[in-house]
């Protein structure tokens, strides 16, 4: 049998085509002893399908999802900016590189000074404080093929300067009483550091710390924070800003 | 007037996309009404994908888990079921071709059966045993399609999805969907052949 | 950016570049935002600078510029403008004022670019007596505002110090577009000059002059006609978002506040070290101890995200967050306030 009349068979057995058409096929099929064979099984098949639309009930809990979720955690996402903008690092590392070269020529050869490759330290802080995120609109609008998708999100992770701050937690804290807008309770003890009390100890690393790769490339750097106070500077009206060049101990409110 | 504009608003609020939203700005209640609401269809697909209900259970786990680390990347313009469909059909399209840890097939249908007699009915005997020698003969077929095929085989003739759907899930065009269904109704059935013929002999 | 600076401070030694002087283009730009410029007065004295922003008669200036309830104010034609003090915005100390009897059509509202936007370059800082050339350092230094400690990014700049209060003094673009307000001047250390504390600054602390680039430096900078002033500015974004919500119907900026002060966490999140009392995070049951790893959608890396989030927030409005406590793992619902520091 043709492979093309086979699928017309097919077609006809679940219903695929159009009344006209599968009438007319229909009275064809009747006439061959192969294609009515086909068709019986092909309809077989079509009911017995249909039959295995019953399903045994689920057990799935919310508390499960919300579980799963806790311990998965968000996964990355990539920085709108980051993303649109990865190029302008290349010009960026050539500056740097430009800038290398001059500054070890200048060591060099100490009297052809040019004033204006003097640079501080400062001017090589180069990425963001605060890009801002929008969530939202991360998506980019190109459809992305079926299997690619939802796989893990690769690369370039949104680019968050950190200060490279370690400290010690100042009081051992148990969860008591669970609040009435807390909506999920996990206790399972075998994903985390066990300690999380005494003086000597150190704060558990968050699930996702091990079980998903870390959200923000942690670009550690040192640079300086600048403190704005109310008090004024009386010389200049403005407000008093102090400068701390190790960002060790910055509290941060909101 | 304002009884009409107050219901719509609650009815706005209540589309999955107004859920998708509001999960998106941080409320996490609206993302689990989209789980009570579509975890029926992801269980369905991912049951009939693997036979087994706690793998079934697994995958509708990963899925929602999944579609909540992913919602920011959900567009409006795709059903939300349809997106989340197409999260399933990739999640057990992987999850078989990694199952070749558990290679023991029979193992799987034995399970599989187990699960489908429990729940299946039991007024006629006689009836039963013909009916669960085709379903088998079936599942058995079935199951040792290759994935891509089952994927299409469950969305198409057990869970009857339109064809634009389909489209829509599998990431193709409605062309593409129709031919996909087809040439996995022949693999289904060059497979079934011999084995309902085991059966009647 | 920062060989902006060195460049405005060799042109200061040599001459080229007065304060009071602007190139041809400056005056070009001052000419044409001049019309959206208010001298703010307080006792016949000028105190302060007040931008058009919306073409009703909506002005904004710092707050250092504005004690009266009724400020009183000049434009630099000489005509004079009666005010009202509309909101304060605590965070960002900038005033919404409304100009009565403001004839619309009468000057060009300021546009409030975006950080994106914001190139960078020579700018201008008004003061109460004009424009000065400054020179434009950064838009990415990290700052604490006090005492909210909300950290944002802040734009630094550099001119030479004038003789009067530069406080409020309004920030533009080189192109005219308003960046800010100038919120904050370096503080200088005692003992110390502005220029022996803005070289020791942009040297790095463990640095002294050892190369010859840097010896050159401190010869530029300590001999230049007038001393240096470093100032910040709170950055165009927080700015927007500010003047977003001067010109809303209700008039205010609202920034959302939960009411924890946090640490970076070690494994990543922000550890909580102290929650205010009665604050949204005290009643949705946050704990000192607890670290955050996101709020609503938004995973927290650490203290820079929840910083970042945290502005993105709105009043009033749920938020999950997902905590690690002890050995467990919560999920808490919140509704950030607004904040009031």
């Amino acid at each position: 049998m043709k492979a093309k009349f086979e699928e017309k068979l097919a077609q006809l057995a679940f219903g695929d085509l159009s009344p006209s058409d599968a009438k007319k096929l229909e009275i064809e099929a009747q006439s061959q002893q192969e294609a009515r064979e086909t068709l019986r099984l092909y309809r077989e098949m079509r009911d017995g399908l249909r039959g295995m639309a019953e399903v045994p009930e689920d057990q799935f809990s919310k508390e499960r999802l919300r579980d799963a979720i806790l311990k998965q955690g968000l996964k990355p996402r990539p920085d709108r900016y980051a993303s649109n903008r990865s190029w302008l690092w290349m010009p960026a590392v050539a500056c740097a590189l430009g800038f290398g070269l001059v500054y070890a020529r200048h060591t060099i050869l100490p009297k052809n000074v040019n004033p204006q490759i003097v640079m501080s330290k400062k001017s090589l802080m180069a990425p963001p404080l605060l890009a801002v995120h929008e969530p939202i609109r991360v998506a980019d609008n190109t459809p992305s093929p079926a299997n690619s998708f939802i796989g893990p999100i690769q690369s370039p992770l949104r680019k968050t300067r950190t200060f490279g701050y370690r400290h010690r937690p100042r009081h051992h804290l148990e969860p008591n009483e669970v609040s009435p807008n807390i909506l999920a309770v996990k206790l399972d003890g075998d994903d985390l550091n066990p300690d999380f009390g005494g003086a000597n100890s150190t704060i558990p690393t968050s699930p996702s710390a091990s079980d998903v790769p870390p959200m923000v490339a942690t670009a550690a750097s040192t640079g300086p924070i600048v403190f704005i106070d109310q008090d004024k500077d009386e010389q200049t009206g403005a407000q008093k800003a102090t400068e701390v060049g190790n960002a060790s101990n910055v509290l941060v409110g909101g | 007037m304002g009884y009409d504009a107050s219901l719509s608003g609650r009815m706005e609020l209540d589309t999955d996309g107004a859920l998708v939203k509001r999960a998106r700005d941080g409320d996490y209640s609206a993302f689990e009404k989209l789980f009570d609401r579509h975890r029926t269809l992801v269980y369905r697909f991912a049951y009939q994908m693997t036979s087994r209900r706690d793998d079934a259970e697994d995958i509708v786990q990963e899925a929602f888990v999944r579609a909540y680390q992913n919602l920011h990347r959900y567009r409006d313009e795709a059903k939300f079921t349809t997106w989340l469909l197409r999260i399933v059909t990739n999640l057990c399209t992987d999850q078989a071709r990694m199952s070749q840890r558990r290679s023991a097939l029979e193992q799987q249908e034995a399970a599989g059966a187990l699960d489908w007699m429990t729940s299946g009915e039991t007024e006629d005997p006689v009836h039963n045993l013909e009916a669960d020698r085709r379903s088998r003969a079936l599942k058995k077929a079935l199951n040792a399609l290759p994935a891509h095929h089952k994927a299409v085989i469950v969305l198409r003739d057990i869970e009857e999805r339109e064809y634009p759907d389909m489209a829509a899930i599998l990431g193709c065009t409605v062309g593409g969907a129709k031919l996909r269904v087809l040439r996995a109704r022949r693999a289904l059935k060059e497979r079934i052949a011999p084995l309902l013929g085991e059966e009647r002999t | 950016m920062y060989w902006l600076a060195a460049r405005l401070a060799i042109a200061l030694m040599v001459g080229t570049v007065q304060a009071d002087r602007l190139s041809p283009r400056e005056k070009a730009v001052w000419n044409q935002v001049k019309p959206s410029v208010v001298t703010l007065f307080e006792n016949d004295r000028p105190c302060g600078v007040a931008a058009l922003i919306d073409d009703s008669g909506y002005f904004v200036a710092h707050s250092s510029g504005v004690s009266s309830a009724v400020p009183a104010g000049k434009s630099f034609g000489g005509k004079e403008v009666s005010f009202s003090v509309v909101s304060r915005d605590p965070l960002t100390q900038l005033v919404l004022l409304k100009a009565t009897d403001w004839v619309s059509g009468t000057a060009k509202p300021f546009r409030i670019p975006n950080e994106e936007e914001t190139d960078g370059g020579v700018i201008l800082a008004v003061l109460p007596t004009g424009p000065i050339r400054a020179a434009y350092v950064s838009k990415h230094q990290p700052g604490v505002l006090k005492p909210s400690r909300r950290l944002v990014t802040l734009t630094e700049i550099r001119f030479e110090a004038p003789t009067q209060a530069v406080g409020g003094a309004l920030i533009l673009s080189e192109s005219g577009e308003l960046i800010g307000t100038l919120n904050a001047t370096l503080d200088r250390p005692e003992g110390l000059t502005q220029n022996q504390t803005m070289n020791q600054n942009s040297l790095g602390q463990n640095q002294t002059a050892r190369g010859p680039s840097i010896r050159i430096q401190n010869q530029i900078l300590n001999a230049g006609p007038g001393e240096m002033t470093v100032a910040y500015a709170v950055g165009p974004e927080v700015v927007q978002h500010t003047l977003q919500g001067f010109l809303s119907s209700k008039h205010e900026a609202e920034y959302a506040m939960l009411g924890i002060f946090c640490t970076n966490a070690i494994g990543g999140g922000a550890y909580i070290q102290s929650v205010s009392p009665n604050s949204p995070a005290q009643k949705a049951g946050l704990r000192p101890g607890d670290i955050l790893l996101s709020i609503g959608y938004n995973q927290i890396a650490d203290q820079v995200a929840f910083a970042t989030v945290m502005l993105q927030q709105k009043v009033g409005k749920k938020i999950t967050l997902m905590i690690k406590r002890g050995r467990g793992s919560l999920l808490i619902d919140a509704v950030p306030s607004k904040s009031t520091e």
